[in-house]
């Protein structure tokens, strides 16, 4: 498997894949060309800059990464007391339920040793495992909060393997399993809080969910994962903690059907690729589908790449979600702009697309009188 | 109750009502209340009791300038004992210190703060891991006379814990760290803080307490630190005896293990969590 990976990653280094990277790959789950990136292991912010030159602005700023991790120890220490009174408080979390696995103290998880890392991963991925068949035999010493939890999450036959940690996995001591849990240092204003802030610890929970029901299934257990998540936002003004329950039945769904579409094996991205070509390789890459979409804009370091080649292809999509929306059927903004210009349709679909673009015509010509 | 700092307490932390400040305060809410009933006021009055408050002001400054003339109070001259005793102390011994005055397993960021407001010193809590590697390698070197800093010790797995500092001569149930032992030592440093804060009101101890206060979220029911007692001795209550039976157990398995691992605890990869079988 590791050698099929290495092959296709080519001259790229592996890339250690998080659930950053898993839910964007689960915002456009049709894109081949992403999800090739995902599961070989390659960092496609380091495709977009050493294969295409395209420079690299997806690193965040430095206060907004202080502010972030620091608000997450402000959360964790002292036995995590924070955040367990803000959950008691919030009605999360029962009065006894103190229970806490603090796995972010386990040492070697940021050593400069790759060796010391695994290590130190492995050893996280058992512990928390040992804590989930404690959970679910129910045992009374089974933690209430697991801090930065290690979950495995095989991203398709062959690939590389995906090590998910969620923030924290919560439960009271009478709930059956546990649900998943982000913290950020987003501002919490209750329904003012930013939509796009809700909207990415929302997806990323739903990634947290399916690697969790993915864990618990290979440790053979059904029991299903709780549908809400908990949200940990900061209140303004300090670094105290605002939990909110969310549902991500939607976010949990998107994970799913990034996990389900194909290519679902490295050997799959191997033959699409050809024999002996790798990702290193501007050809290579462009030989994988893509599938560019508005959205892409905000979240995928080769959004550029796949709208230019959209543009040569005259695709509907580099024109917005809504022209898209109107003429994506086709697939071509040449042939929309002939059957505009009264070309006979050639069946239902552009009949139906033919009529509407005369309406949009006709307001647009009403609008501008 | 008002609220007791160091301000308006004598030496041995007892809330003083006719301390100067106090009488400034009766002073300021006379002047507001005479504010509201203004209409009532009669100038001539008026008159007097600015006569009056002269007065005090004058008994004020008098008051002041005796004080100045006073030997330092009995806690600030100890304190200075100790400040004194303790300059030029070398950084890991700094850390002792303040350890065997916590007497618990603490982080470097609470150590390092405690040290800076006790002693003056300045210990970057960044500087811990290689004050404690000193300690591991001096060890490993044969020096056993000294208590060493040695890392706290995870009760599921008996692995060290990263931030969280303990002394190798401290018993081993002390230094195995549980599920809720963190939520235990927190609470009652807590309580530690607010008995040693009065008897000695000291600006570390203050911290330390407001610190914890906040983190338990105590501040929200009052300012009572009695109250605030009062709910840390209920939360302790209802999870000490299952964390001290956790960290006996681990301890019990941590003291079947060679020394090496009792105090730096065992290396990744070591299994010993099945009744001290190695894997």
């Amino acid at each position: 498997m590791r050698e099929l990976a290495t092959r296709v990653r080519g001259s790229l280094p592996y890339s250690t894949i998080d659930a950053r990277r898993v839910t964007m790959a689960a915002k456009n789950p049709a894109c081949s060309r992403l999800r090739a990136m995902v599961m070989a292991g390659v960092d496609p912010n380091a495709v977009a800059r050493d294969v295409f030159g395209i420079p690299d602005n997806s690193s965040q700023s430095g206060f907004a990464l202080r502010q972030g991790n620091a608000f997450e120890r402000a959360q964790a220490r002292q036995g995590a007391t924070r955040l367990i009174e803000a959950l008691k408080e919030a009605g999360i979390l029962g009065a006894s339920d103190v229970r806490v696995l603090d796995l972010s103290e386990l040492p070697g998880l940021n050593s400069p040793s790759e060796h010391i890392r695994t290590r130190a991963r492995h050893q996280a991925i058992t512990d928390t495992e040992r804590a989930l068949r404690s959970k679910m035999r129910g045992e009374a010493t089974a933690p209430n909060i697991i801090l930065q939890a290690h979950l495995r999450l095989p991203l398709g036959e062959n690939a590389e393997e995906a090590i998910v940690r969620p923030d924290a996995l919560i439960a009271k001591a009478s709930d059956p399993m546990y649900g998943v849990a982000e913290i950020k240092s987003f501002a919490s204003i209750r329904h003012l809080t930013d939509e796009q802030d809700v909207a990415s610890a929302a997806a990323q929970s739903g990634v947290y969910a399916v690697t969790l029901e993915a864990t618990l299934q290979r440790l053979g257990y059904s029991n299903p994962v709780p549908r809400e998540a908990v949200l940990v936002f900061r209140k303004p003004g300090g670094f105290y903690a605002e939990p909110t329950l969310q549902r991500i039945d939607r976010d949990i769904e998107a994970a799913r059907r990034m996990l389900d579409q194909r290519p679902r094996s490295l050997q799959e991205i191997a033959q699409m690729l050809g024999a002996g070509q790798a990702l290193d390789n501007r050809a290579n890459i462009l030989r994988l589908p893509g599938n560019f979409v508005g959205g892409c804009r905000s979240f995928c370091p080769m959004w550029q790449v796949c709208l230019n080649e959209g543009r040569h292809q005259n695709a509907p999509a580099v024109l917005g979600n809504d022209v898209e929306d109107a003429i994506g059927a086709i697939g071509n903004t040449q042939r929309a702009r002939e059957l505009l210009a009264g070309a006979t349709p050639a069946n239902d679909i552009e009949r139906d697309i033919q009529r509407r673009l005369r309406s949009f015509q006709a307001e647009l010509q009403e609008a501008t009188r | 109750m008002p609220y007791v700092t160091h301000y308006n307490c004598n030496a041995r932390g007892e809330f003083m009502a006719d301390h100067p400040t106090h009488i400034f305060r009766n002073l300021r809410e006379t002047l507001d209340a005479m504010e509201s009933n203004l209409e009532g006021a009669s100038p001539k009055k008026l008159d007097q009791s600015i006569e009056a408050a002269d007065e005090i002001v004058q008994k004020l400054k008098a008051l002041r300038a005796t004080a100045a003339s006073f030997p330092q109070r009995e806690e600030e001259t100890a304190h200075h004992a100790i400040r004194d005793a303790s300059t030029n102390l070398q950084k890991r011994e700094y850390v002792v210190l303040t350890l065997e005055e916590l007497g618990l397993p603490a982080s470097p960021a609470i150590i390092s703060t405690f040290i800076k407001q006790r002693w003056g010193a300045d210990v970057q809590a960044t500087q811990f891991a290689s004050i404690r590697k000193g300690d591991e390698r001096a060890w490993s070197r044969g020096r056993r006379a000294r208590p060493l800093i040695v890392p706290a010790l995870s009760a599921n797995n008996l692995v060290p814990r990263q931030r969280l500092c303990a002394l190798s001569v401290w018993p081993a149930n002390l230094r195995v760290i549980g599920g809720l032992s963190e939520r235990v030592d927190g609470l009652r440093l807590f309580l530690t803080a607010a008995a040693r804060m009065k008897k000695i009101p000291s600006d570390a101890w203050y911290m330390l307490f407001n610190r914890l206060a906040a983190d338990f979220h105590f501040t929200r029911a009052g300012t009572d630190v009695e109250d605030m007692k009062k709910s840390a001795e209920i939360a302790l209550d209802g999870i000490a005896g299952h964390d001290a039976e956790e960290r006996k157990a681990a301890a019990e398995r941590l003291v079947r293990l060679p020394e090496r691992i009792q105090l730096f605890g065992r290396p990744l990869g070591f299994d010993v969590v099945a009744g001290g079988k190695h894997a």
